[in-house]
Parts: structure tokens; sequence; C-alpha cells
């Protein structure tokens, strides 16, 4: 598959949100009150729903959607 | 002459997209992966348009025209964001700040043509 290939890119791109996102959340678990982390799990988030909606994968979006919301709310915490 | 886009996106997919999308429209295409690296790139070569989206890291796409807009050689340059988010009172910030558009993802490829097409007149 081409790598010019928007949904390959998404694909490989998601994988390295989820790979972030699961870091994130594990580091919070030690260090509730960092906002960075918090802020990295919300971007992966964000863009596991705006480009996976994008690109047609509209449960991801919808999914991921509900859990972003939970980290806006934190973050402006 | 083709008009020259700068594409600021933290999403590669999204960047590949667009760059797609208007390099297939006669455009030139650049692309900025953040806001800091868009507001370094936009000051390099005099582009005709800014594509932006609002969440990312380093610098978000606010922050970014704002400071653009400090600029004397980008306080004309038409800007575009490219967002999940719809707003209102988003919609009014970016507005205040300087943006000339605004196009929400998921976003018709045609559509993001027409409305640049709009924006530069050619």
């Amino acid at each position: 598959m081409s790598t010019l290939d928007p949904v390959a890119v998404f694909r490989m791109e998601a994988a390295e949100c989820l790979e972030a996102i699961e870091a994130g959340l594990l580091d919070l678990t030690h260090q509730l009150d960092d906002k960075g982390l918090v802020d990295a799990v919300f971007r992966g988030l964000h863009t596991l729903k705006g480009s996976g909606a994008m690109f047609g994968f509209e449960a991801l979006a919808a999914f991921t959607h509900h859990c972003e919301t939970a980290f806006d709310r934190v973050r402006k915490c | 002459m083709s008009a020259n886009i700068l594409t600021v996106d933290d999403s590669a997919s999204i960047r590949l997209t667009t760059k797609v999308t208007l390099t297939n429209a006669g455009y030139a295409v650049t692309e900025a992966v953040n806001g800091a690296e868009g507001l370094a790139t936009a000051q390099t070569a005099q582009f005709d348009l800014i594509v932006t989206d609002l969440n990312m890291p380093v610098m978000d796409g606010l922050t970014m025209i704002e400071e653009l807009r400090k600029l004397p050689s980008q306080a004309g340059v038409p800007i575009i964001f490219l967002t999940t988010e719809s707003d209102a009172d988003l919609k009014a910030r970016a507005k205040a700040a300087g943006a000339t558009g605004w196009l929400t993802k998921p976003f018709d490829p045609e559509n993001l043509v027409k409305i640049v097409k709009k924006v530069l007149g050619r």
C-alpha cells in the first residue's frame, strides 16, 4: 500500500495515536495532575476522532468523541 | 501563476489529503506540523493563503494566527481554519483574531477547493 494513500497514512497515524494514548494513560495513573499528559492524551483522541471521521471510520470517531469530551473536561478543570 | 498555500495540521493524513486535493487543483502546497512551525514557515516565503487546524501541539492555530497578524508581512494573508470544532465562541474568537473562513472536518475535498478558489479569486 502506498504511503501516499491518505487512508494508509491514517492507519499508521492511528497506531501512533493509540501508543501515545496508552503511554499517557499509564503515566497519568502516577501523575494525575500532569496537565501535559492530559493534553497529550486529549490530542491523540482528537486526532483519532477527526481523522477517523474524515476517512470513513465513523464508529471509531463516535466512540473516541466520548473519550475526547471527558478529557476536554479534565483539561479545562 | 499558481497560488502558494501553506497547510498546517498535526495530522499527517489530513495534511496529505489537503495537499493532494489542492495540488490536484493546481496550487503549490507547503506543509507545517503545528502552529509554531506554521508561524516560522509562513515567514520563509510569500504565501497567498494559509489553511490551518485549530487543536495542535506546541502551538495551536488560534495562537498562530494571533502571532501572524502581528507581523506586517502577514497582516493581509487569508487564513482558513480546517477543524473538527464548530463551537460558535471559538469561531468568534478566530474571526476576531483575523481568520478569513472556517471549514469543519470531516470535509468534502471539492468543498475545500471551492472555498480556496473563492478566497483567492482564482
